[in-house]
């Protein structure tokens, strides 16, 4: 018995002496194809359902285009891409490949759930994103998007997977990381999809890459470390990751304010292809367990001094002249403060910042600075 | 080794090996029921296929790996919302690497024809 379709049947006669153009996926035969009909039109099908005791295979026909095809074959475009178009048709052919009935439907959400892929599916298995990074919350629907949760769908992941990923190479990018490493964590966004609201990020061109393993071995790595912390947060098993992992999984989780109430990551970074979800309470307790740590560790430093060495590619500066003859202190800065530490440079005042002081690194990664007036000194 | 009834000429195909591992599929069912691991000619569906792909469908598509299983599972969720693996013995039957369209992984095994299938599997592990 094959799903109901509740709108009224078409005319078969357009699905007759088909001629498949392309097999693209199969198993036991062709089961995503396309056909070029009497009429010229490329047509792209799905195997939905089938029928054993009738023998009857039901199909979702759309039409299609060799441009759509090749960005479904180069993973731009996934198969419930390919489906969702103006024109879908439901399409039951015999095993002979004669057509038996056909409906136009309205829209690809009148298929039930089962009987089509899933959003995510992609032709080809390693064009699965490495990570789909998905927010959901009351409200988030197409059109109606803040910006700032676009913002956090497109930064959480890269500023998670830089963690991650220093931790695995043991590449320690204080201030701006190197462009390829750059890269290795700056993925390239390949599908947004409003449900709430998702990104998927794929692997990048591994020619861009310069990293000291193979990209597929880092990202393996990278999954494991992944997986391990995952462990730790969603099921309390394990050990408690180092603060690096910690901090990203924080990047993971949902605020615990506004509109964004959990969060859904998958991807070929989380194991066996699992959809896990982090919500406010996860964040909580990593925050908890952060700030223990933060305190032991990463201890909060308010210092004064002028920077006499500033490199500009690596977002880092020397500050000497520090009150009671203390040593030198090396800083590190990120971009939105990048004027300023400029400005203080070239202008030889004395400046105040605030950071955490990485002991390990011995390192104040600063999140204020501001000159201090000559009359204050 | 026997096989089961009504197998073509030369099924299973001579590239294929006794069956050694784990392997891998898409079950409508937990846990797995006979339906499940029935051949696509079992199921009727082998009168169009000629040549290799006639034996092919004698055998039963599996996975050596469970990401791929899943990627297959994702594309067609009407095949099941369980994976199911089992540890294959060489008592088991035969098995040999198809890779079909955009589907690299993809294998057949031909089981005996004494085989119990469906109590070779367990449910993998999540």
């Amino acid at each position: 018995m094959l799903w109901p379709v509740t709108s009224n049947p078409i005319s078969p006669q357009p699905f007759e002496t088909l001629h498949i153009a392309e097999v693209l996926y199969e198993f036991d035969g062709p089961k995503i194809f396309t056909t070029l009909g009497s009429d010229s039109l490329l047509r792209f099908w799905y195997e939905s359902e089938e029928d054993r005791e009738e023998k009857l295979i039901r199909y979702l026909v759309t039409p299609t285009s060799p441009s759509l095809i090749q960005q479904l074959k180069t993973g731009h475009k996934t198969v419930h891409d390919l489906l969702k178009q103006s024109w879908l048709w439901v399409v039951d052919m015999h095993y002979d490949m004669s057509p038996a009935m056909a409906w136009s439907l309205e829209s690809l959400d009148d298929v039930p759930q089962q009987f089509k892929p899933e959003p995510h599916a992609t032709l080809c298995p390693e064009h699965m994103p490495l990570l789909s990074y998905r927010l959901i919350g009351p409200g988030l629907k197409e059109g109606a998007v803040p910006a700032s949760v676009i913002a956090r769908a497109v930064n959480s992941p890269a500023s998670a997977l830089k963690k991650i990923l220093e931790v695995v190479t043991q590449n320690v990018s204080q201030g701006r990381p190197e462009e390829s490493f750059r890269k290795s964590y700056d993925l390239p966004a390949t599908r947004f999809a409003y449900n709430s609201f998702e990104v998927s990020f794929s692997i990048p061109n591994s020619d861009e890459l310069d990293l000291q393993t193979s990209p597929i071995d880092t990202y393996a790595q990278s999954a494991r470390v992944l997986e391990s912390g995952l462990s730790w947060l969603v099921e309390r098993s394990g050990n408690e990751p180092e603060i690096s992992i910690l901090e990203a999984l924080r990047d993971l989780t949902p605020p615990t304010h506004g509109q964004v109430e959990s969060a859904e990551i998958r991807g070929q970074l989380i194991k066996n292809n699992q959809v896990i979800r982090l919500n406010r309470h996860h964040r909580k307790f990593i925050s908890e367990t952060l700030a223990r740590h933060l305190t032991q560790k990463h201890q909060l430093v308010k210092t004064s001094g002028q920077i006499r060495e500033l490199d500009k590619d690596n977002l880092t500066f020397i500050l000497r002249g520090r009150p009671n003859g203390e040593a030198e202190l090396k800083c590190a800065f990120n971009d939105s403060l990048y004027d300023d530490v400029v400005e203080h440079f070239a202008s030889e005042v004395n400046i105040s910042v605030t950071g955490r002081l990485r002991q390990t690194k011995a390192v104040l990664e600063i999140s204020d600075i501001e000159a201090i007036p000559d009359d204050a000194v | 080794m026997t096989f089961p009834d009504g197998l073509p000429d030369n099924c299973p195909l001579p590239a294929a090996v006794s069956c050694s591992g784990m392997i891998y599929m898409v079950s409508l069912n937990n846990p797995v029921h006979e339906q499940d691991c029935l051949s696509q000619a079992e199921r009727g569906r082998a009168a169009d296929a000629t040549g290799e792909n006639a034996c092919i469908r004698h055998g039963l598509s599996v996975f050596p790996d469970r990401a791929s299983c899943s990627h297959q599972q994702s594309l067609f969720p009407r095949l099941g919302k369980y994976i199911a693996t089992a540890r294959l013995e060489p008592s088991h039957g035969k098995i040999l690497k198809t890779p079909a369209k955009r589907n690299p992984l993809h294998m057949t095994w031909w089981p005996c024809k004494d085989v119990e299938r469906k109590l070779l599997f367990s449910m993998a592990e999540v």
